[in-house]
């Protein structure tokens, strides 16, 4: 029973662990306590640690206390049982999800499923979704709908141009804005891209002030750069006027 | 040389479209390539009775005319295209101010020319916006005039009041307008309208001689003298409203201010030691030219080389001190407004650089060459969509500043198609010399510009009253009739057109 206890919590040698040998006890004792019950701070542990000092059973008397052992256990066995019980208790509080409902049927799947393949368990909920599901492209649709997105076949892209939208139009800092009011971009002024077809010059219009768009953030962040630089390097902008002359 | 008669040399000039003129190969020895020159019918006069006078005097004495300047560069090694006069052409030295050529990178033969960048390399024009408005600066323009001749030291022999050391100008020559940023003397958003955003890479001011160098120290933040000015111009009338709205000119009326500056003596002094040290070179190399003036190194010499760094160093050198001036100026305005520049919206709209060579690709017969681009003179003109331009410009085309003269008004152009397929993406850059320096003092009484500028309601500071009549519009083309020929002949475009209420100048 002592050996399934120290499997459960992981000890390196749970087979070969041999309680009846004094100096194997005072070593697990210590083991349990700087790995798995911690009741003293690392720097209170000095006592504990001396294993080969004679008084150490005043140490493991005081320690019992500490715990809280039962007064009733006089065997060093019993002792030792209740010992690493407490542990494995302090264990299982430590994660009381993910041991709950855990099963000796379950563990066994468990355990098979992890010697066949590593499956890494996600917790994002968008993983489990099927993207190509009807019910899922229905969505998407009346998504783009209420955003007056234009249709595109691939309903992903669509996904992609509303996340834009929302990202871009609808975050915080967005929302703080006033609207603003006034004329639309004049796009057609200008020279154009030489296109002949209409649609095709419209479509080469938006794409190039798209264009101008992105590299205008760049440019600000640029900026940006350049003044969080200057606040280190600025040497506050001196004139001198002394030194000033007016030329002939 | 042969001297023909101006008959004879009229054979070799045809005209191409209303507003421009082809010289032929043979106008002058060795011509590579033709020449073309763009004129309208008031400045077309000017440029053949230029050609009349010096074929009177058989080639002896005076100036060469403008169309021999061009033809003569059209002569030299590795020359591609064409050789380009601007309406604002006149006389220079070796290159005509407002000449502009491009030499093949490729070509181990190609030479660059101290003379085809100019004395004041990077000359250049920047313009500051405000959100002002001519009514609210017209009842303080005499205490602004006067705030900026206080901020902005003008003249011959000016010294900034920027405090610099002999390490700040290393830094400042290898940085450019990196430097001024730095420093914290401009806004993070005046280097994006920048041409080459403020700083040549290939700078290296360990080509620069020290004499330059101590010319150039104390002269950082200083206007100059000669033609350079500093101006407050209002809008007086908006040809592209929606290229205007892209630089933050809303409405007539709104209140801009005009550096024109360059690198001072420092410039002077580089352009100075290469010209020593070229002529030794084409002596080495036995490089050949129609005319003296044009001293020339191969670009892959070690002299040629040097020029190039030095000259990137001195246009550096500019860019850090038209920086120094826009400091300067919105700390004047804002005193006088008890406000910040930031609230006055004092955005650099552009900086135009019209004196200098740079290294860019260009389609020639469909084929991209990798070019040095000499313009003199001469403002880079690039269309929409360019990647050298700024993002902000991206659908307009780049802003050309188009300096007039004292009291006259100044220009913003933009940049077309047409001007990189015709004339390597370049443009006029001002009103032009058309009376010399010296003709201008004999034949103009400097008291009268002042009453002038009076009568126009234009408030003037002048360091050297007795030099204006050098600068009075007098002496210059008709900058209107520069820019629309530009306009006409489709290598920029009119946008705006400012003129000035209050002037500073050397």
């Amino acid at each position: 029973m002592l050996r399934n206890k120290l499997i459960c919590l992981e000890h390196p040698n749970p087979n070969g662990v041999n309680v009846t040998d004094e100096k194997q006890f005072r070593n697990l004792v210590l083991w349990l306590e700087d790995q798995k019950i911690r009741k003293y701070k690392i720097e209170e542990r000095g006592e504990l640690r001396k294993i080969a000092n004679p008084s150490w059973s005043t140490v493991f008397d005081k320690y019992k206390n500490d715990l809280n052992c039962p007064k009733e256990l006089t065997s060093k066995i019993d002792q030792l049982n209740w010992i690493v019980a407490y542990a494995v208790k302090l264990e299982y509080l430590d994660n009381v999800d993910e041991y709950r409902g855990m099963t000796s049927e379950k563990l066994k799947e468990l355990q098979e499923s992890k010697t066949s393949a590593p499956s890494v368990k996600s917790v994002n909920p968008f993983d489990n979704l099927d993207f190509n599901s009807p019910q899922f492209v229905a969505g998407v649709r009346k998504l783009a709908e209420k955003f007056s997105i234009a249709h595109h076949p691939d309903h992903l892209q669509v996904l992609a141009a509303v996340s834009r939208i929302i990202k871009d139009n609808l975050n915080k800092e967005a929302l703080k804005q006033p609207i603003l009011e006034g004329k639309p971009f004049p796009i057609f002024e200008g020279q154009g891209m030489n296109q002949k077809d209409e649609d095709v010059e419209q479509a080469a219009r938006i794409l190039r002030l798209l264009q101008v768009q992105s590299v205008r953030e760049i440019q600000t962040i640029i900026n940006e750069t350049i003044v969080e630089t200057q606040s280190l390097t600025s040497d506050t902008p001196r004139t001198d006027t002394r030194l000033g002359q007016v030329g002939r | 040389m042969v001297i023909r008669t101006y008959d004879q040399e009229l054979e070799y000039i045809e005209r191409l479209t209303d507003y421009s003129f082809r010289i032929k190969k043979g106008f002058q020895p060795n011509m590579k390539v033709e020449g073309v020159f763009y004129v309208n019918k008031h400045l077309e006069p000017l440029m053949f009775e230029e050609l009349r006078n010096s074929c009177r005097s058989d080639g002896i004495g005076g100036f060469l005319p403008g169309m021999k300047q061009i033809a003569n560069v059209a002569a030299l090694d590795g020359i591609v295209g064409k050789s380009v006069g601007l309406p604002d052409i006149h006389s220079g030295y070796g290159f005509a101010i407002g000449n502009m050529a491009a030499f093949d990178m490729n070509n181990p033969l190609s030479i660059v020319s101290p003379g085809g960048v100019g004395f004041d390399i990077n000359c250049g024009v920047r313009l500051l916006r405000t959100n002002l408005m001519e009514k609210d600066v017209k009842p303080v323009q005499e205490q602004l005039a006067q705030s900026l001749f206080d901020h902005i030291p003008v003249g011959v022999g000016s010294k900034g009041i920027i405090p610099m050391n002999a390490r700040d100008l290393e830094e400042a020559l290898e940085m450019g307008m990196d430097w001024s940023l730095r420093e914290g003397y401009v806004w993070a958003e005046d280097k994006e309208h920048c041409e080459e955003y403020g700083r040549m890479l290939n700078a290296d001011p360990s080509k620069v001689s020290l004499r330059a160098k101590k010319r150039g120290l104390p002269q950082l933040g200083t206007l100059g003298a000669g033609n350079h000015y500093a101006e407050i111009q209002v809008v007086d009338e908006i040809y592209d409203k929606w290229a205007a709205s892209k630089m933050g000119i809303e409405e007539t009326g709104q209140v801009c201010i005009m550096i024109h500056s360059g690198s001072r003596g420092f410039g002077h002094q580089v352009a100075t030691d290469a010209l020593v040290e070229m002529e030794k070179a084409m002596k080495r190399d036995k490089i050949e030219t129609n005319d003296r003036q044009l001293a020339c190194a191969r670009i892959q010499s070690p002299e040629g080389q040097n020029y190039l760094k030095a000259m990137a160093a001195a246009a550096n050198f500019a860019w850090v001190n038209r920086s120094s001036m826009t400091f300067l100026t919105r700390q004047a305005f804002a005193k006088q407004f008890n406000t910040t520049p930031d609230d006055l919206d004092m955005h650099v709209i552009y900086d135009v650089s019209h004196n200098i060579a740079k290294i860019e690709n260009h389609v020639i017969d469909g084929k991209e060459m990798k070019l040095l681009v000499h313009r003199k003179g001469s403002t880079r003109a690039f269309p929409p969509h360019h990647p050298l331009i700024p993002v902000d410009y991206q659908l307009t085309g780049q802003p050309v500043l188009v300096g007039g003269t004292m009291g006259t008004c100044s220009y913003i152009l933009t940049g077309t198609e047409k001007a990189l397929s015709e004339t390597f993406g370049s443009t006029c850059h001002g009103a032009g010399r058309a009376l010399s320096r010296a003709k201008s003092r004999r034949n103009i009484d400097y008291m009268d510009i002042l009453e002038q500028m009076k009568t126009k309601d234009i408030a003037i500071r002048v360091a050297s009253p007795k030099l204006v009549m050098e600068e009075a519009p007098e002496s210059y083309k008709n900058v209107t009739d520069v820019v629309d020929t530009c306009h006409k002949a489709g290598i920029s475009k009119n946008c705006v057109k400012l003129r000035p209420i209050a002037v500073i100048k050397g």
